[in-house]
C-alpha cells in the first residue's frame, strides 16, 4: 500500500538494484557521515536534518569567548610607541665628537645634552597578542563552495602582523618605519 | 476501583492534540510567570544602552545558548556556520542595543529577530540547497515581525518543535521507506547494521537505500526551493 507521500509517480522502487554509480555514492556517503571533514551534499543534508530535529546545546566556555570577542575584550595594543621615540632621541656620537674639545664647558654642555636626550622609561606596556578566531576579520558571510584562498590569505596576513607585533615587543622595539 | 485508579495513573489516556499542545506549553508558560520578573533583565538593558559592557555581555551569555540550539543551528544546519551566525549576532547586537526598545517580554525576541536576519544573509550567501531554505527563512522572517513577542523560552520551544515539525513533514514527502531508514539511522542514531535488519536488507544494501533517501529528500527540497516558496506551502499549493 502505497503512503500518502508526494511524488510516488516518478519514482524508482526503493529496493530496486543499485547501479555502479549508486554503490560509489553510497560507499561515499557512508565515508562522509563518518568523517565531517569529507565533503559530500548528502551527508551535510544528513547532519542538518539531525541538527534541526535535534538540536545540541552550545558549550558554555564557548559562548563566553564568543561574547568576548564580540565585546573586545582584548587589552588594547600598545605598541612601543614609546621605545621608538626614545629611540629618535638618542645622542649621536659623532656629534658628541665633533664638539670635541676639551673645554670643561663643553663638556659640561654636551652632558647637559645627553641628559636631557637619555632613554625614557618606557611607559607602555607591551601586550603580546593571543591566538584567536578569524570571524572578526569579517563581516560578510562566507560561502561554503569556491575558492577559499583570498580568505587564507587574510588570515595569514593578519597573523604575521600579531607575529611581528609580539617580536617587536618582546624586543622593545618599534614597528619600522 | 482503587486498582482502575492505578491502572488509570499508570496508563494515562492519550492526550487530545490540542491537550498534548498546551500540556508541553504549560511548563513553559509557569516558568515564565513565576520566573521572573524581567526587571532585573530591563535593568541590565538600560545599563547596557548606557555603555556598560559587563551588563551587556550579562544578556548575551544568558541568551546565546537559546539563540544557537533553537534559532541558529536547526536552520544552519551545522555547528560552525551557527557558531559564525552566533558571532555575527553578537557583534550586530554590541552595535544596536541603543536601538532596542523595552516592550515588556524581555530583549529575546529582539535578539532572535537578529540572529534570523543573519541566518538568511547566511544561507543566501551559501547557495545551495540544505535543509532549511532562504525561503523557509524570509517568510519566517515575515511572520515574526507581525507577531507579537512572547517570552524567551516559550519562543525557543516553539521554534525546536518548529524544526521537529519540518523534519516530519519532509519525510512525509518522501517513500515511506527512505522516511524510515533516515529515521532509524540518522535520527533515532541506531548502528548501520541493526537499521539494515529492521529494514531486512543487508549493510551494503542499506548503504544504498541510505544514499537514496537523502537523494529523494534533496530533490524534494530543491523542487520546493525552485518554486520559489517555502516546501510546506509549495505543497499545499497557497500562493
Amino acid at each position: 500500500m502505497k503512503g500518502p507521500y508526494e511524488g510516488e509517480s516518478d519514482e524508482l522502487d526503493p529496493d530496486a538494484p543499485p547501479t555502479e554509480e549508486e554503490l560509489r555514492a553510497a560507499e561515499e556517503l557512508r565515508a562522509a557521515l563518518a568523517d565531517s571533514t569529507r565533503p559530500n551534499e548528502e551527508a551535510a543534508l544528513a547532519r542538518a536534518v539531525v541538527l534541526a530535529h535535534a538540536p545540541r546545546s552550545l558549550s558554555p566556555s564557548d559562548n563566553e569567548a564568543l561574547v568576548a570577542r564580540a565585546l573586545d575584550e582584548r587589552p588594547a595594543k600598545v605598541v612601543s610607541i614609546a621605545v621608538a621615540r626614545t629611540r629618535a632621541r638618542r645622542p649621536t656620537w659623532a656629534a658628541f665628537v665633533l664638539g670635541g674639545g676639551a673645554s670643561a664647558v663643553a663638556m659640561a654642555a654636551a652632558f647637559l645634552v645627553f641628559q636631557t636626550a637619555a632613554p625614557e622609561p618606557v611607559a607602555a606596556v607591551d601586550v603580546p597578542m593571543h591566538a584567536r578566531s578569524s570571524q572578526p576579520l569579517f563581516r560578510e558571510p562566507f560561502p561554503s563552495r569556491g575558492p577559499g584562498s583570498a580568505r587564507i590569505d587574510r588570515i595569514a596576513s593578519a597573523r604575521a602582523g600579531d607575529l611581528r607585533e609580539n617580536m617587536f615587543a618582546r624586543w622593545q622595539v618599534g614597528e619600522p618605519r | 476501583m482503587f486498582a482502575s485508579a492505578l491502572t488509570a495513573f499508570a496508563h494515562p489516556a492519550p492526550l487530545p492534540p490540542w491537550a498534548a499542545l498546551w500540556s508541553t506549553m504549560l511548563p513553559a508558560v509557569a516558568e515564565a510567570d513565576a520566573s521572573k520578573d524581567l526587571e532585573p533583565e530591563r535593568l541590565a538593558v538600560v545599563m547596557a544602552q548606557r555603555g556598560d559592557r559587563a551588563a551587556l555581555g550579562k544578556l548575551l551569555v544568558s541568551h546565546g545558548p537559546a539563540l544557537y540550539r533553537s534559532v541558529l543551528l536547526p536552520r544552519l544546519g551545522s555547528e560552525a556556520a551557527a557558531k559564525d551566525a552566533l558571532a555575527e549576532t553578537y557583534a550586530k547586537v554590541v552595535e544596536r542595543i541603543g536601538q532596542f526598545t523595552w516592550q515588556g517580554v524581555g530583549v529575546y525576541p529582539w535578539l532572535r529577530m537578529i540572529a534570523m536576519r543573519v541566518a538568511l544573509d547566511m544561507l543566501r550567501a551559501r547557495g545551495r540547497v540544505v535543509f532549511w531554505s532562504e525561503d523557509d527563512l524570509a517568510s519566517e522572517l515575515d511572520r515574526a515581525e507581525e507577531e507579537t513577542p512572547v517570552d524567551a523560552r516559550l519562543l525557543a520551544l516553539t521554534d525546536e518543535r518548529a524544526a521537529r515539525e519540518k523534519v516530519k513533514a519532509a519525510l512525509a514527502r518522501i517513500n515511506p521507506r527512505y522516511a524510515r531508514a533516515i529515521e532509524l539511522r540518522l535520527l533515532e542514531e541506531q548502528p548501520r547494521e541493526e537499521v539494515a535488519r529492521l529494514l531486512g536488507v543487508t549493510p551494503a544494501t542499506f548503504d544504498v537505500l541510505l544514499h537514496r533517501a537523502l537523494a529523494a529528500l534533496r530533490k524534494d527540497l530543491g523542487e520546493g526551493r525552485e518554486q520559489g516558496m517555502p516546501r510546506e506551502k509549495a505543497a499545499r499549493g497557497s500562493p
